[in-house]
C-alpha cells in the first residue's frame, strides 16, 4: 500500500534526532613537523536539522556536498569535528563506549554498494544474526536460526537462502540480506546511504517499496541519502539539500520540489533528466556554469555564489542563515531566494 | 524507422557470443536497429541487456575470442562493416565514426598530457603533425569547454575532475569531425548538473558538426531528454523501437511499459511504484520463447515456448511481443 | 505482506547448487589428491618411523657400506642406498622424518602465529604500536638470518628448542608485514564498517572479519617458509649448532652428505629430494586449500569439467 505521504499525517512525530552545528573537517597531509600547510578539507560545515519519529527526511546533493559524511558522522563511523547529535536528549558524539553501543541498537545502516557490504566468507545466516552476537541480550541463542529466517522472508527472501553465500545472489537480493540485517535490532532509526544507486533500475523499485512497507509497518525513521531527485522525492516525507558541506533549502518535499528557493535547488531540479513531452522544461532548463568547487577551498559567505547567476556583492560576507520564508517550515540559505522580495 | 535514403547505420539481426571454457553467453541475439544522418537515437537497457555490446561490436572492439559474431550484419554507410579488413575500418575510426565511454580515466592514457594525446589523434590520421596539431588540441578543449585551455593542455587526465575528463574525451571523439558518435554510458558516472552540461555540450557539437549521435543508456530521462528515436534492449534483443516519443509515451512491449512504472517521476503521481518482479534472466541459459515472460503479468502459455514476432503496432513503432496490440491498447 | 509475485520470482533467482563436501572435491584434483596423501605418509613416518626403524637407521652394518641405490643384496631396506657406516638410507629418512618435520612445522607455526597477531594489532590499530612493531620487525629483519641464529645458538646452547625459537624469530617479520598490509585494505572495506556500526568492537571485527580474511594468504606464505626453514636449519647443523647427532634430520643428511657428491651422491640427494617432495605437496595442498575455504572460489573446484563449446 503507498504511504500517505503528507505532512502532518499520522507520519509525523516528535523529533527523536536533533543534529546541531554538525562539523566535520578532514586534515591532510602535513605530516611533516616542518611547517608543511596541511590541507582542511570542509567536507560538513555547520549542519542541523531534526529526525522525527517514523518520518523519512531526504538528503540530496551532489559528489562533494558532505551528505555521506554526516551519515558516517551520525553513525560514528567518523568522530565529528565539533556539534551535537542528541538522540533521545542523549550525545551520540561524546557517548562513551557502552552507551555508543546501546545507541547503535537504535540507529542502524544500509550501505550504497551491495556487493562490497557482505562479508563473502559468511553464509547469509552468519551474516544477518551478527547483530545478535555482537548485542547478546536481545536475542537468545537458540532463536536465532528461526528469526533469520523470519527476516529473510520478510524482505522477500527465502528461508533456504540462509544458507548461501553473498555471492550466490544478485545486487537486489544482497541489499535485502543488508536490509533484514540492520532490522535484527528493529531499530528507530535506519540511515540509507544511497541504497539503490548501485542497482539496476527494474531493480530499484523493488528495494524502494521494500523499505516503504518496513517504515509502514515498523515505524522507522529513515535518513535518506541519495543523488537522484526522483527517488529522494518518492520516499521522502521531507528533503533537505545540501551543498559543498552545508544544508542549503530544507523543507516538506512538495514545498522543496514544487516550489524551490534556493538557485541550487532550482538549478539541481532543471539539470535532472525527467520524462516530460510538454517542452516546458526544456524551456526552463537552467545549465550551470564551472564545476563544484573543491571543498579543500571553498567560496567565502554563500558557497555556491561562484556559480549562482544571482550572486550579489552580499554573497560573499556572512554565510546566508538557513531562514525561513513564506511556507512554515520551508527554508532556503540565500539571500536573494526564488520567489521572494530580496531579503538584507 | 524512417525510410528513404541509406541510413547512416544499419544492424539487423546482431548475434554475439561469449565463450569460456565452460560454458557460451548469449550476450545479443538478434539486434537491429538504425540511425539517420544527423539524428539521436538511444539504446535503452539494463546491464546485462547486450547493449555496450552491441555498441563495441560497431566499432570492432570486441575481443574475438572469447567473443565471437555468429550473425547477423553491421553496415555503416552501405559498408558491410564486419566484412571489411579491419586495417581498412581502423582508418575509418575517428574520421567517420567515434566513441565515447563511461569511464573516462580508464579510457585515457595516464602517462601522456592531455594534449598531448588529442595532437595525436591528427598525427596519426595523417591530417597535421607538430605545433599544427598543437594548435588544434587547444582549440578543441577551448570548444569543448575546458577553461584555460592553453595550459591545461600539459595537464595528465587525472589532473581533471570527472566532468572535465568527460570533456576532454569527447574533444578527442570529435576532433576529426565523425558523422556518427557513440556515446556508451557517458554521463552515468557523473553529478547530475554536470551531467545536464555535458549532454548539453553533445547537442551542440551535433548540431555544429552535423553528427549522428547513438546513446547508450539505462537513464528514461536522459533518453526522453535528448533522444529523437530508441530501441529497447532486453536480454540481448531490441523489444521494441520508435521515436522517443511515441515508444515512452505510449509503450507497446511489456517491459518499456513496466520500466516506465517502475521508475520514480520527477512530476507528477509520485505515490505508487510497480516493481518489475524476478531479475533479469540468465544469459547462459535462457529461457524458451519470450526472454521477458517469467517476469511479464501479460505473459500467457504461448509466450513460454513460441519466441515472440516483430508486430508493427503503428507505422513506425515495432515491438515484438505475441500482445503488442494489446500493451498498446492500454489492455 | 510482500507481494507474492515477487516471492514466486525469487525462487527461481538463486540457483540451488548444493556444494560438494571437501573429501569429494580432493578426490576430483589428482595432485592435490597425490600431495595429500603423501603429507599423510609423512604423517605416519612421524609417528611410527623412530620406533618402527630406529634399530636400523643407527645399527652399523660394516658389511654394507657405501651400497648404491638399487642394491638388495642385503636386504630391501638397502634399496636407497647405505651411507658410510653401513646405515639404511631409507631406515634414517624415515627417522629424520619426525625431528625435521617437528621442528620445521612448529618454527613456521611459531612465526606465523606470533607474526599474525602482531600483525593484525599493527594494522587495525596502528598509530604509535604499530610502528613500534613494524620498526622491531624492521630491526630483526635486517640482520642476516644465518647470522643471527648463529649468534643466538652460540650464546645458548644448540638445543632443539632453542632452534626452534631462533628460526622462528627470522620468520616473522615476513608475516608480519603481510598481515599489516593486508589488514590495512581490509580495514577499509565496506563490511567492516557495517559491523562497526552494528556496535561491533575491534576485538570482534579482528577474529571475526579480518583474521578469516588474512589467514589464507598466511597458509600460503607457511608452505614456502617450510622449505626455507628446513634449510635454514640444514645450514645450521652444518656448521655444528643446528641438531646435534645422533639426532637427525634431512638437513643434518644433506649437510653431511655434501662432501661426498662424487662417491656417493646418494647421500645428499635422496634426503634433498625428501624436502623438496615435503615442501611441494604442503604447497599444492595450500593452494588447494585456499580455493576451497573460499566461498566465492570454490566454483572452479565444483563445476563439471566441460570441454571446448
Amino acid at each position: 500500500m503507498a504511504a500517505d505521504r503528507t505532512l502532518g499525517g499520522r507520519n509525523a512525530g516528535d523529533p527523536i534526532l536533533e543534529v546541531r552545528g554538525l562539523v566535520k573537517h578532514f586534515h591532510i597531509g602535513g605530516g611533516f613537523p616542518f611547517g608543511r600547510q596541511a590541507a582542511v578539507i570542509r567536507a560538513v560545515d555547520d549542519v542541523s536539522f531534526d529526525l522525527r519519529r517514523g518520518e523519512t527526511l531526504g538528503l540530496v546533493g551532489e559528489s562533494g556536498c558532505g551528505k555521506s559524511t554526516v551519515a558516517r558522522t551520525l553513525l560514528r563511523l567518523e568522530e565529528p569535528t565539533a556539534g551535537q547529535a542528541l538522540f533521545h536528549g542523549r550525545d551520540i558524539f561524546t557517548a562513551g563506549e557502552r552507551e555508543l553501543k546501546e545507541i547503535r541498537r537504535r540507529i542502524q545502516v544500509i550501505f550504497q554498494d551491495p556487493y562490497a557490504s557482505l562479508n563473502p566468507r559468511l553464509r547469509v545466516e552468519q551474516i544477518v544474526s551478527e547483530p545478535w552476537v555482537i548485542h547478546p541480550d536481545v536475542l537468545p541463542r537458540r532463536d536465532w536460526p528461526d528469526r533469520v529466517r523470519e527476516l529473510l522472508e520478510s524482505v522477500g527472501l527465502r528461508r533456504e537462502h540462509a544458507e548461501r553465500y553473498p555471492h550466490e545472489f544478485s545486487g537486489g537480493q544482497r541489499q535485502r540480506i543488508g536490509i533484514a540485517r540492520a532490522m535484527a535490532l528493529n531499530p528507530e532509526i535506519l540511515v540509507c546511504d544511497e541504497p539503490v544507486s548501485a542497482l539496476d533500475v527494474s531493480v530499484q523499485a523493488q528495494v524502494v517499496n521494500l523499505l516503504e512497507e518496513i517504515q509502514q509497518r515498523f515505524g522507522i525513521a529513515y535518513i535518506f541519502i541519495a543523488h537522484d531527485l526522483s527517488v529522494v522525492r518518492h520516499m521522502s516525507h521531507r528533503v533537505a539539500v545540501m551543498y559543498l558541506g552545508r544544508i542549503v533549502e530544507l523543507g516538506a518535499k512538495e514545498q522543496v520540489y514544487a516550489r524551490p528557493r534556493h538557485p541550487y535547488t532550482k538549478a539541481l531540479l532543471s539539470a535532472q533528466p525527467a520524462i516530460d513531452f510538454s517542452g516546458e522544461r526544456k524551456n526552463q532548463r537552467i545549465i550551470l556554469k564551472g564545476e563544484v568547487p573543491s571543498p579543500a577551498n571553498p567560496p567565502s559567505g554563500c558557497r555556491f555564489r561562484s556559480r549562482c547567476w544571482k550572486a550579489q556583492a552580499t554573497c560573499a560576507g556572512t554565510p546566508p542563515p538557513l531562514a525561513e520564508g513564506p511556507d512554515s517550515g520551508h527554508r532556503a540559505a540565500c539571500y536573494f531566494p526564488e520567489g521572494a522580495a530580496a531579503r538584507v | 524507422m524512417p525510410d528513404g535514403a541509406t541510413p547512416l547505420l544499419e544492424v539487423a539481426d546482431l548475434r554475439i557470443e561469449f565463450r569460456s571454457g565452460r560454458e557460451t553467453v548469449y550476450a545479443v541475439n538478434g539486434a537491429g536497429f538504425s540511425v539517420e544522418p544527423g539524428e539521436t537515437a538511444a539504446i535503452l537497457g539494463e546491464s546485462g541487456s547486450g547493449k555496450s555490446v552491441t555498441a563495441s561490436a560497431v566499432m570492432r572492439l570486441l575481443q574475438c575470442p572469447p567473443a565471437a559474431i555468429t550473425g547477423g550484419a553491421i553496415r555503416f554507410k552501405g559498408d558491410d562493416v564486419l566484412a571489411m579488413p579491419l586495417g581498412q575500418w581502423r582508418r575509418r575510426c575517428g574520421r567517420e565514426i567515434a566513441m565515447v565511454f563511461q569511464d573516462a580515466l580508464a579510457s585515457l592514457n595516464p602517462v601522456f598530457t592531455v594534449g598531448w594525446q588529442i595532437a595525436e589523434l591528427f598525427r596519426a590520421h595523417g591530417e597535421q603533425s607538430g605545433k599544427a596539431a598543437e594548435g588544434r588540441a587547444v582549440e578543441l578543449l577551448a570548444r569543448v569547454g575546458i577553461p584555460d585551455p592553453v595550459n591545461r593542455a600539459r595537464d595528465y587526465p587525472h589532473q581533471f575532475s570527472g566532468g572535465m575528463r568527460q570533456r576532454v574525451m569527447i574533444a578527442m571523439a570529435i576532433a576529426l569531425g565523425p558523422d556518427l558518435l557513440i556515446a556508451d554510458e557517458p554521463t552515468t558516472a557523473l553529478d547530475v548538473t554536470v551531467q545536464a552540461q555535458i549532454m548539453d555540450l553533445l547537442q551542440d557539437l551535433q548540431r555544429e558538426i552535423g553528427m549522428a549521435m547513438v546513446l547508450i543508456t539505462h537513464d528514461l530521462g536522459v533518453v526522453a531528454d535528448v533522444a529523437d528515436h530508441v530501441a529497447v534492449m532486453y536480454a540481448g534483443r531490441v523489444v521494441e523501437r520508435g521515436t522517443v516519443r511515441d515508444v515512452l509515451g505510449r509503450p507497446a512491449h511489456p517491459y518499456t511499459r513496466a520500466l516506465l512504472d517502475s521508475v520514480p517521476q520527477l512530476q507528477g503521481n509520485s505515490s505508487v511504484l510497480r516493481p518489475i518482479v524476478g531479475s533479469p534472466p540468465d544469459m547462459a541459459a535462457m529461457p524458451a520463447g519470450c526472454a521477458f515472460h517469467p517476469r511479464c503479468r501479460f505473459a500467457t502459455g504461448e509466450c513460454r515456448s513460441v519466441p515472440p514476432p516483430q508486430v508493427a503496432v503503428a507505422p513506425g513503432r515495432i515491438a515484438e511481443c505475441h500482445h503488442a496490440e494489446r500493451v498498446f491498447h492500454g489492455g | 505482506m510482500v507481494q507474492t509475485p515477487q516471492v514466486t520470482a525469487e525462487q527461481e533467482a538463486v540457483a540451488i547448487r548444493r556444494g560438494l563436501p571437501w573429501w569429494r572435491l580432493l578426490l576430483r584434483d589428482p595432485l592435490a589428491l597425490m600431495a595429500a596423501l603423501w603429507l599423510a605418509l609423512l604423517c605416519v613416518c612421524v609417528m611410527v618411523g623412530p620406533e618402527l626403524f630406529g634399530k636400523e637407521a643407527t645399527t652399523l652394518n660394516l658389511r654394507a657400506r657405501n651400497l648404491p641405490p638399487g642394491s638388495t643384496e642385503q636386504g630391501w631396506l638397502m634399496i636407497l642406498g647405505s651411507d658410510a657406516l653401513g646405515r639404511s638410507m631409507l631406515a634414517r629418512l624415515i627417522v629424520a622424518t619426525r625431528n625435521t618435520i617437528s621442528i620445521a612445522l612448529t618454527s613456521v607455526l611459531l612465526a606465523m602465529i606470533i607474526g599474525g597477531f602482531l600483525g593484525l594489532i599493527a594494522g587495525y590499530i596502528g598509530r604509535g604500536v604499530g610502528n613500534l612493531i613494524m620498526r622491531l620487525s624492521d630491526i630483526v629483519q635486517s640482520f642476516p638470518s644465518l647470522l643471527l641464529a648463529v649468534v643466538v645458538l652460540y650464546m645458548l646452547e644448540p638445543r632443539v628448542g632453542n632452534l626452534v625459537i631462533v628460526l622462528a624469530i627470522t620468520r616473522i617479520p615476513s608475516y608480519l608485514r603481510v598481515t599489516r598490509a593486508e589488514v590495512l585494505e581490509i580495514r577499509e572495506r565496506v563490511f567492516v564498517d557495517a559491523s562497526r556500526a552494528l556496535g561491533g568492537s575491534r576485538t570482534h571485527i579482528l577474529v571475526r572479519h579480518i583474521a578469516p580474511v588474512v589467514a589464507p594468504t598466511l597458509l600460503t606464505i607457511l608452505t614456502v617458509d617450510f622449505a626455507i626453514v628446513m634449510l635454514a636449519e640444514s645450514g645450521l647443523s652444518f656448521l655444528g649448532i643446528g641438531i646435534q647427532p645422533p639426532e637427525i634430520t634431512w638437513g643434518l643428511m644433506v649437510a653431511q652428505g655434501r662432501n661426498y657428491l662424487s662417491q656417493a651422491w646418494w647421500l645428499a640427494f635422496f634426503p634433498g629430494l625428501a624436502i623438496m617432495f615435503a615442501t611441494l605437496s604442503a604447497n599444492i595442498l595450500s593452494n588447494w586449500l585456499r580455493i576451497v575455504t573460499d566461498p566465492v572460489q570454490r566454483w572452479r573446484l565444483e563445476a563439471p569439467k566441460v570441454g571446448n563449446a
